[in-house]
């Protein structure tokens, strides 16, 4: 490390005496830059054209020597405008900027700072907050589908409170139970509740983790997502970090990508008060054709017959004790509700050059479509305030948000694919109908209904930031971070939800989750000329803590439902608490040096350390370059003159991983839940510990072409990336003779992720009353696996194969139904003259290789606006490979409702179908291999409609009469429509009777004071 | 040292940046400590990163490091392997599987796969009870006695006493599964690290070389234990110097070693700790007269105060006459002779649609039974003075002590409410009558007809003859588990799987 520090150092020396030699006197030009509203501003490149330039100090001044009268001043800075300043005859000179709207030129965040797509060195997508008010859903992280290019966001459960999977640029890990999320950091300070409860969400082939729920009581949405409770219209922008310069200065903790969350800060000027209203609905719109009654009792007579089974009671309950005639569509009632939303945000934001804030309130409400009660509340206050010293030597910063969020659910069971004519959910009584449903009230799902599940959280994070201005080009500041979070869930089962005739008692399950995350992360940054070369070094230390603390009380054995509502009255209590404490430290250094905003060099260094590994293998090092070439600042270029915009960049780095829990090197001993050992409190050893855990590490390629042309009126920009992931940190399955199951150490697998992302972003028309703009992004990603050293050795051989994707499943070969027999046939792969499975396709026939993974997706975005009219929409696209809906877990026949289309059965030799002979047999049976088939795979590609708005701005003149800046209505809808050829609900849900993704649709207006 | 350089390296940037005119006096302090942090962030102190144990766990060198935590150790492998939430091998997976397995037990539910496949000496590779139940849970509780043999070698704090007996405990533990292991097996892996990176790959060890390995452990755990129950004072629910030897004299009666098994035998009978209990009634409960080792449940637990063997071979009372999980072979009931106390107090029977059923009741808190936190008065016995002298009059027996042998059995006979045996009787009728004895006191419980027939080499004639199906050879051993095969590629599979 010290090696970093010299070098660092070597190089502030040897530009800082550069910077001497060039301080001369004679025509010296002094001036001071600001804002469009009178503010100084600090930094601002002024550049003298291919010569010297300087940077203005805190009170936006600047002064140049040797001027001459034919010079021009380069004034430029991020996110604002550049401008071209002669110099003429003046010995001071005042240059107002105003801020940038054109795509090249807007404030991109970036780690520890801010840059712009004209001069990033970096990937960088970016979502503002504009697109965020767009959409209707109440987690603000959903707006990232579609566009952010290489993003690709998964809900786990459908349900608004749900955990999300983000996964940017494919998948890396070859553990798919390992958590891989990207850093979330909301203001500077990390959102991440540590893994404590051991329980996970699976998604997308990654692992999710409960999110904001640690205590090991499971949500029905399958964990609470951190973001639920962030207020999605207090966000100024997301930027998704992909590439290693973007990336690397967050070290270990950015492997899988970083999301930057920039909340909304206050502005000089007036006080504007701004108020927003919307309330609208949401409803699934798509449902596959099931079988009616009729065609039900056909099959299963069809299927007891072929089974030589007699229909009576025993083989075929539901025709014998059930209503035949009766007919519920269970899709419907499973998901054919209206849900509701509603939004209202309330914000006032002013002040003066000195001291701005804003202040806002929100309140959201979303009722998920298959809820009985409640639904999804959040409520909270965010603040952010700013004050400057006169001078601006001293600057702090302050912003803090408070939410309150509450879920009502329930554990939805399996409703969508009962049999037609099962019987009613309730009685005549109104009480739940067991008995109706003898003699399989066993497979009565609805017990649920009486058995409520809540949980409120709250989230405070907080940000205090204090920059103070040590002389012209140099800032030390100190960014301090606090969030805490809250949780109470509470699942209750009464006992009326349960068989009365099985003696039920009834339990309630509390559980309760703390976390809280501190950060201190000192800066000293330097900016300043050297010659004609800007350089930038910011040099800075971090230091995170994280405490997470889970506990759950589980009460059982009532015997009344009036006692239900204390853990106290309990017969049988247990409690479980789960802890954790996580730190994080490190320091990290960045130079950025740019010739004549020409020839840009980044490079990222970061030593640190976490908890989660052992003495020695505790710190690490990572670092990036990255460089830009701008050729269109070169003069053989700009004699080009449609285009006007050229870079390339490239940048190559290794970022780390440490998200694997912690104390996995440690060898500890854990007490039991209750109980003795005679007079002993009993200890247990939890797992294997790995003294020799160590980082993961991944290496990033990436290289990228930006182009303009007309004057930027169109932007391209093609990008290739390559990360390669090695020492990756898995959950390895081992010989349990040794006492454990799996052990968390390093996997020696390397796992490649190549792809291409295009972004073009169009303004077809760009006139005062009639602007249309359309932004397209493409990605393409490829994953495979490697290398992975004694391979054949590996617990992954099954499920793997070297130089072919993760993502890859292996099954049978579906090769038809035997005319003859009725029966599915598949592919003999191992020419044994028998069909078999092991579903791992090791040694079986089920090694038909089918891709799951995407192959290509992304987004199309077009806005039009003319007059008052403005219109935006979203298409996003994806071209993939899914699992149908045609070939169920269960064979046409069973007690299960089937997709219409089965009644187009084998029924007698010489039928020429897809559909096999009909049996009661449950899946285990050799006939009923086509579930383990690519059978039920086929195209899942599709283009959803995922957002449309549309606003109508009151005209001037009405805005005057009311008093009002701007007042507008809108209309807003999210997932409107589906073009797909899927054979199912939902191409990107891919399970038959699972909930469909709904559509919403709001309506709302919104007021400027 | 590393301070030193970290002021060297500020006194570098002032000099270089002529630093006095970026610090305002003010500020000076606030700057040289912000880079002063930025710098010894850099370099990295490993006590940031240091963070405590979680609240819930205690760091293996801290259990060790006091006599108190050391035995809490101890105490929680007892505990794991008495309090489950299904039947493991060592828990009553003996008795429950081993007697469907043999001749013993007959299953009810024939739609219990997993268990169906035992009863039909048909089973699978991939059958979960020989997975999770029998090679899982064992081996987990090898490797915590594998941790305590490990860590009290290296922990200078424990009192020399407590070290002995956790060495010795540990090892009795350890040789009990492993015992058990082979029993269902035949080779295994012997185990004896925690270590994953070794144990991953380990071989099956050859019967012989792990009965030689356990009786050195168990000789040297006699050597280290006490005669007394000292270290967990609750009854006899821990290992002591006898316990040991009643399992060496288990293992020494499986290779033959007679001699060795009579010796160990005299040990324990001539402690005069153990004496038989007055009736078959009284024999399984807690702390009973002649109890060498019982493991007592915890009654907040899975089993509450039933055991887990109690739990699932007792069926529920009710109106509705539920059936018992599995009922005893005719061949066990013949085995009773007329006025066998054991018929009367270690079985019940049930009508079930017109036939009546007997099932054992060795143990009588069953599901009807079982309360959360209810006092527990039986315990899980593991061994028992009964054994000892049935082991005993084997052994001399085969070393042609007939009236010793039958002296032993007749003490056996006696607290049957059996009239003795005549001291007449021939070589082969001593032992047929052990044979009938051996079943009549040990019939559900651990195994013990299994193992016997193996030992006897009679599983393919008798189970034949008694079950009504075909048993093979290959099915005295059942199968490595099919997971674990995938998982180790050095394990082989037992032969006919």
């Amino acid at each position: 490390m010290k090696f970093f520090i010299s070098i660092a150092l070597a190089c502030l020396y040897l530009f800082s005496t550069a910077q001497q030699i060039s301080s001369d006197t004679a025509g010296t030009l002094t001036g001071k830059v600001v804002n469009d509203r009178g503010e100084p501003l600090v930094g601002v490149n002024i550049t003298l054209r291919n010569a010297k330039g300087t940077v203005t100090d805190a009170q936006g001044r600047f002064s140049l020597q040797q001027i001459q009268t034919n010079d021009i001043l380069q004034v430029s800075f991020v996110g604002y405008s550049h401008q071209r300043v002669p110099v003429g005859n003046n010995n001071t000179i005042s240059i107002i900027l105003r801020p940038a709207d054109n795509y090249l030129d807007e404030v991109v965040v970036q780690a520890y700072g801010y840059t712009s797509r004209r001069l990033g060195t970096g990937s960088i997508a970016r979502v503002t907050a504009e697109e965020i008010a767009k959409q209707p859903a109440i987690n603000a992280v959903q707006v990232l589908q579609g566009r952010a290019a290489g993003v690709s966001i998964t809900n786990v459960s459908g349900m608004a409170s749900a955990s999300v999977s983000i996964n940017i640029r494919g998948l890396n890990g070859i553990d798919p139970n390992v958590i891989r999320e990207p850093l979330y950091i909301i203001d500077g300070v990390p959102l991440t509740p540590l893994n404590i409860s051991g329980v996970q969400t699976m998604a997308a082939g990654a692992g999710v983790s409960q999110g904001a729920i640690q205590s090991g009581l499971a949500s029905p949405a399958g964990g609470q997502s951190p973001f639920f409770n962030i207020n999605a219209a207090d966000i100024e922008s997301m930027e998704v970090l992909k590439d290693a310069d973007a990336t690397a200065i967050f070290g270990s903790r950015a492997a899988n990508g970083a999301i930057l969350v920039t909340m909304k800060k206050g502005k000089a000027g007036k006080t504007v008060t701004d108020l927003d209203v919307y309330t609208g609905f949401s409803k699934v719109t798509r449902f596959f054709p099931l079988l009616n009654t009729q065609q039900y009792v056909q099959l299963r007579k069809a299927a007891l017959q072929n089974d030589g089974l007699a229909i009576d009671v025993f083989a075929a309950p539901d025709l014998v004790a059930w209503d035949t005639t009766r007919y519920t569509d269970w899709q419907r009632y499973a998901f054919g509700g209206t849900g509701r939303v509603v939004n209202a945000q309330l914000s006032i934001s002013g002040g003066t050059a000195q001291t701005n804030f804003r202040a806002g309130a929100g309140y959201n409400y979303q009722q998920d479509i298959a809820a009985i009660r409640g639904g999804n509340q959040r409520g909270g206050f965010s603040i952010a305030l700013q004050h400057k010293t006169p001078r601006q030597k001293l600057i702090i910063d302050l912003s803090a948000q408070y939410s309150l969020t509450s879920s009502d659910l329930i554990y939805n069971g399996a409703t969508a694919l009962l049999p037609p004519n099962a019987p009613a959910v309730f009685d005549a009584e109104g009480k739940l109908n067991y008995s109706g449903w003898m003699p399989i009230a066993s497979s009565f799902a609805f017990g649920s209904l009486l058995q409520p599940y809540g949980a409120t959280t709250s989230l405070l994070n907080s940000n205090l930031v204090v920059n103070y201005n040590l002389a012209k080009g140099w800032t030390a500041r100190v960014n301090l971070g606090y969030n805490n979070s809250i949780s109470k869930q509470s699942h209750t089962i009464p006992i009326i939800s349960l068989h009365p005739d099985m003696n039920p008692r009834g339990s309630l399950t509390i559980g309760r989750t703390f976390f809280h995350n501190l950060i201190s992360e000192p800066q000293v940054e330097y900016n300043g000329y050297i010659g004609k070369a800007k350089l930038s070094v910011l040099a800075g230390a971090t230091y995170q803590a994280n405490r997470t603390n889970g506990l759950l009380n589980a009460g059982s054995n009532y015997t009344s439902d009036l006692l239900l509502r204390s853990i106290n009255a309990a017969p049988t209590k247990v409690v479980v608490e789960n802890d954790a404490e996580y730190k994080y430290t490190g320091g990290f250094l960045r130079l950025s040096y740019s010739l004549l905003n020409r020839y840009i060099m980044t490079l990222n260094g970061r030593r640190d350390g976490s908890s989660r590994f052992g003495a020695g293998k505790r710190f690490g090092n990572f670092g990036s370059i990255g460089a830009a070439w701008i050729a269109s600042e070169e003069d053989f270029m700009k004699k080009v003159s449609f285009i006007s915009f050229v870079k390339l960049r490239g940048s190559y780095g290794v970022t780390g991983s440490d998200q694997i829990g912690d104390y996995a090197y440690l060898p500890l001993w854990e007490f039991g839940t209750a109980g003795k050992y005679g007079d002993q409190t009993p200890l247990f050893p939890t797992r294997f510990a790995d003294s020799l855990l160590h980082w993961e590490q991944n290496r990033k390629l990436e290289a990228a072409l930006q182009l303009g042309f007309f004057k930027d009126r169109i932007n391209l920009e093609i990008a290739y990336y390559r990360n390669r992931c090695n020492n990756q940190l898995v959950n390895l399955p081992v010989a349990t003779q040794g006492g454990f199951a799996t052990v968390i150490t390093n996997a020696p697998a390397n796992v490649q992720n190549t792809g291409v992302e295009i972004l073009a972003s169009v303004n077809i028309v760009q006139r005062t009353d009639w602007q249309f703009t359309s932004r397209v992004n493409f990605s393409v990603n490829r994953n495979k696996l490697l290398s992975y050293p004694n391979f054949d050795r590996s617990p992954y051989k099954g499920r793997y194969v070297i130089g072919k994707p993760l993502n890859m499943a292996k099954y049978l070969h579906f090769t038809g139904v035997d005319p003859a027999t009725g029966d599915y046939t598949f592919a003999d792969l191992t020419g044994d003259g028998d069909i078999s499975i092991d579903l791992t396709g090791n040694t079986a026939d089920d090694r038909a290789p089918v891709i799951l993974a995407p192959q290509f997706e992304g987004g199309v975005t077009t806005e039009l606006s003319y007059r008052q009219w403005s219109l935006s929409v979203l298409f996003y696209y994806r071209k993939q490979q899914g699992f149908n809906a045609l070939v169920g877990a269960e064979q046409p026949g069973a007690r299960i409702n089937q997709p219409g289309s089965v009644m187009n059965y084998w029924a007698k030799p010489g039928d020429r179908v897809l559909i096999g002979r009909p049996t009661n047999y449950p899946t285990t049976s050799g006939n009923n291999y086509a579930y383990y088939s690519d059978a039920r795979i086929s195209d899942a590609s599709f283009i959803r409609l995922q957002n449309l708005a549309v606003h109508w701005n009151f005209p001037t003149r009405t805005l005057e009469k009311l008093h009002l800046t701007n007042l507008r209505v809108f209309l807003q809808g999210e997932n409107l429509f589906l073009i797909t050829r899927y054979k199912g609900n939902d191409p990107e849900v891919q399970q038959l009777g699972a909930m469909p993704r709904p559509a919403i649709l709001t309506a709302g207006i919104s007021c400027k004071l | 040292m590393r301070k030193i350089s970290f002021l060297l390296y500020i006194k570098v940037y002032c000099k270089l940046f002529s630093i006095s005119t970026i610090f305002n006096r003010p500020y000076r302090i606030l700057v040289a400590g912000l880079l002063g942090g930025i710098l010894y962030g850099l370099s990295g102190c490993q006590k940031l990163v240091d963070v405590p144990a979680p609240a819930t766990s205690i760091p293996q060198h801290l259990v060790f490091s006091s006599d108190q935590e050391a035995i809490s150790a101890l105490a929680g492998s007892y505990y794991k392997m008495v309090n489950t939430p299904i039947p493991t091998l060592i828990n009553g997976g003996m008795t429950i599987y081993c007697g469907l397995a043999s001749d013993e037990l007959v299953l009810f539910d024939q739609g219990n796969g997993p268990a169906m496949q035992f009863f039909q000496n048909n089973l699978q590779a991939n059958n979960p009870i020989v997975g999770t139940n029998f090679w899982e849970a064992t081996y987990q509780s090898i490797y915590q006695f594998n941790a305590i043999l490990e860590a009290v070698q290296s922990a200078p704090m424990l009192s020399p006493a407590v070290k002995d007996q956790l060495t010795g405990q540990a090892l009795f533990g350890r040789a009990l599964l492993h015992f058990h292991l082979v029993a269902v097996f035949g080779p295994v892996p012997l185990i004896t690290s925690t270590n994953w990176r070794t144990t991953n790959l380990q071989k099956r060890d050859t019967v012989a070389t792990i009965y030689q390995h356990l009786i050195g452990d168990l000789k040297r755990a006699q050597d280290l234990l006490p005669a007394a129950y000292t270290l967990l004072p609750e009854g006899r629910t821990s290992a002591n110097k006898w316990a040991a030897a009643a399992l060496l004299a288990k293992i020494y009666s499986l290779s033959g070693n007679w001699p060795d098994v009579e010796r160990e035998c005299d040990k324990i009978i001539a402690s005069g700790d153990y004496s038989l209990a007055a009736t078959p009634s009284e024999v399984f409960l807690l702390n009973s007269s002649e109890a060498i080792l019982q493991l007592k449940q915890d009654n907040t637990a899975y089993s509450f105060n039933a055991t887990r063997e109690g739990l699932t071979l007792l069926p529920i009372d009710g109106v509705f006459p539920f059936p018992p999980y599995g009922y005893l072979s005719t061949s066990v009931l013949a085995g009773f002779e007329p006025g066998d106390q054991r018929k009367a107090d270690w079985t019940r029977s049930r009508e079930i649609n017109g036939n009546l059923l007997y099932y054992p009741a060795k143990y009588k808190v069953g599901p009807s039974q079982a309360e959360p936190g209810a006092p527990v008065l039986e315990a899980y016995m593991v061994l028992r003075l009964a054994e000892v002298f049935l082991l005993r009059a084997e052994a001399r027996h085969q070393e042609g002590d007939l009236n010793g042998a039958i002296d032993d059995l007749n003490l056996i006979r006696q607290r049957a409410s059996l009239p003795p045996l005549r001291k007449t009787l021939s070589g082969i009728d001593v032992f047929g009558a052990l044979e009938r004895e051996r079943q009549a006191e040990l019939f559900c419980e651990w195994g013990h007809r299994w193992i016997d027939l193996r030992r006897w080499n009679l599983v393919e004639n008798v189970l034949s003859a008694n079950k009504g199906h075909s048993v093979t050879a290959s099915a005295q051993l059942f199968p490595i588990p099919a997971n674990e095969l995938m998982s180790n590629p050095a394990l082989e599979q037992n032969k006919g799987y």
